[in-house]
């Protein structure tokens, strides 16, 4: 091994990994997709939203988990845009956790969402962030009114009018966040409300979701770049998520196929009496 | 174009790391801090002025509740004086008391109360039965195993045992799909740099690692 560079086997798996998932992006594969229940399952709880109800989703993952999270979030935003023109709900945009948060949601409203003929303060608002995290969603759900008070760009709550009668978790119809770190302060704050509350987040968030899916204190969750794809073809509005598929699948394949060779490899040589 | 342009280029040059260590990984890595914390620091002030500037100075809503936040946010600084870093413990006191005491109140219904309720073992559907009764052995093993207060011997072992091996697979399920969130990453940048203009900045950087590697071995 030359010094400062990787060993040549290692070297070889990434190059190998980067020319598989370089293939789809040139020649799109069209492996079938098929689409999770967890997917359908949100998807039907936000199409059920009412003319006029209010949706509240918390953009809280981080800038560098966006090929994870972020082709499913902008689905989201899409889908909710799209029901603001269908239906006449309500949807608030806010962050909780971090700076990075606001600049994806800045991010997917200027790049990925179409707002004409949307009126901002009366369709939708993006109150930006607010610090404090835990104790932020636990003033989101318990007094809104005491905890916003400005909006991302400024102005005060009294100019924008969806918000005037928003009091509480209780005028709010449909709650959702995305993250990238842990789900727990979520359910532990707008959990319990008998409201819908939706998870997206990194694959590997999945099984630290479940233990509170299963008790129905998160209602719905999407947690990976299949659930994203899945959700663009139910809303028919494609997007990073089924462009990114099929690289998804191959790189599956090679994870399962490194993992067999690995394990030859190493049951082989502990056979010939090599190092365990 | 050139937004495409430069993200191709800082893609490159991260992931030339996996050639070799060099300067443009380096170059690389300063950029990603340097940006990040200029970011931060960017909204940072953004939220100082609306929340903060607007609503006390501008609009001279002198009596108002943030006034308070305000001051205990000042305090913190106080921990950079030597007679008066006593102060800074008043608002991490606070934020620490306020903080455990929001988390706790939740936690005890979302993460205690709900969580003891595991579900029958005899249901209607076969498999959730047989999860609840995975559920139910699994967690009693592996908090077998953290029963440090009796030594691991005779019908102890086994059970603890179990619990090892339970945990195992509980820690290689997450190993794996932190793997493929590590891969979703890498596919989400791959378009930018297999497809024009990327694909000339790959072309470059190929032909200087080919140069590159030729004259380290005429060396």
């Amino acid at each position: 091994m030359q010094s400062g560079s990787l060993p040549i086997v290692d070297r070889a798996v990434f190059i190998i990994f980067i020319i598989l998932i370089a293939i789809p992006a040139i020649m799109p594969l069209g492996l079938p997709i098929s689409i999770s229940s967890n997917t359908v399952e949100v998807y039907r709880q936000i199409e059920g939203l009412k003319g006029g109800d209010i949706a509240m989703w918390i953009t809280d993952f981080s800038v560098g988990t966006w090929g994870q999270v972020g082709p499913a979030e902008v689905a989201i935003y899409r889908h909710l845009f799209d029901l603001i023109r269908r239906k006449g709900i309500k949807v608030i945009i806010v962050t909780t956790y971090s700076v990075d948060g606001a600049l994806n949601a800045e991010r997917i409203l200027r790049e990925y969402i179409d707002t004409a003929g949307l009126k901002y303060g009366e369709d939708y608002v993006n109150l930006g962030w607010i610090p404090g995290y835990e104790t932020t969603l636990a003033a989101l759900a318990k007094d809104f009114q005491s905890i916003v008070k400005t909006d991302a760009y400024g102005n005060t709550i009294d100019k924008l009018p969806m918000l005037r009668g928003v009091r509480s978790i209780s005028d709010i119809a449909l709650i959702g966040f995305s993250t990238s770190t842990s789900p727990d302060p979520y359910p532990r704050q707008l959990g319990g409300y008998n409201k819908p509350l939706i998870i997206n987040t990194l694959i590997a968030t999945v099984p630290w979701t479940l233990p509170y899916y299963e008790k129905r204190l998160i209602t719905g969750y999407i947690g990976a770049e299949s659930d994203a794809a899945g959700y663009e073809k139910l809303t028919g509005m494609p997007g990073e998520g089924l462009r990114t598929l099929d690289a998804q699948s191959l790189s599956h394949i090679y994870g399962v196929v490194l993992i067999i060779v690995g394990n030859i490899w190493y049951f082989t040589r502990r056979r010939e009496g090599g190092r365990r | 174009m050139i937004e495409a342009l430069v993200t191709s280029i800082v893609i490159l040059m991260a992931w030339s790391f996996l050639y070799r260590e060099n300067i443009f990984y380096r170059i690389g890595e300063a950029l990603l801090v340097g940006l990040a914390l200029a970011l931060s620091v960017k909204v940072g002030i953004d939220v100082l002025i609306n929340r903060i500037y607007i609503p006390i100075v501008v609009k001279q809503q002198w009596l108002s509740p943030t006034l308070i936040a305000v001051a205990l946010g000042l305090m913190m600084y106080t921990r950079f004086s030597k007679s008066l870093w006593w102060m800074s413990r008043w608002p991490i006191a606070l934020l620490s008391g306020a903080g455990l005491g929001i988390a706790m109140k939740g936690a005890v219904m979302a993460q205690i109360v709900k969580q003891l309720d595991i579900g029958s073992l005899i249901t209607r559907d076969v498999f959730t039965g047989v999860n609840n009764l995975i559920l139910l052995v699994t967690a009693i093993t592996s908090l077998a195993y953290f029963l440090y207060t009796f030594e691991h011997r005779g019908a102890l072992a086994p059970i603890a045992k179990f619990g090892i091996y339970s945990m195992m697979i509980c820690f290689g399920t997450t190993l794996g799909l932190f793997l493929m969130s590590n891969i979703g990453f890498a596919i989400s940048l791959i378009p930018n740099v297999v497809k024009p203009p990327g694909l000339y900045v790959s072309i470059v950087a190929i032909i200087l690692i080919i140069a590159d590697n030729f004259l380290r071995k005429r060396k």
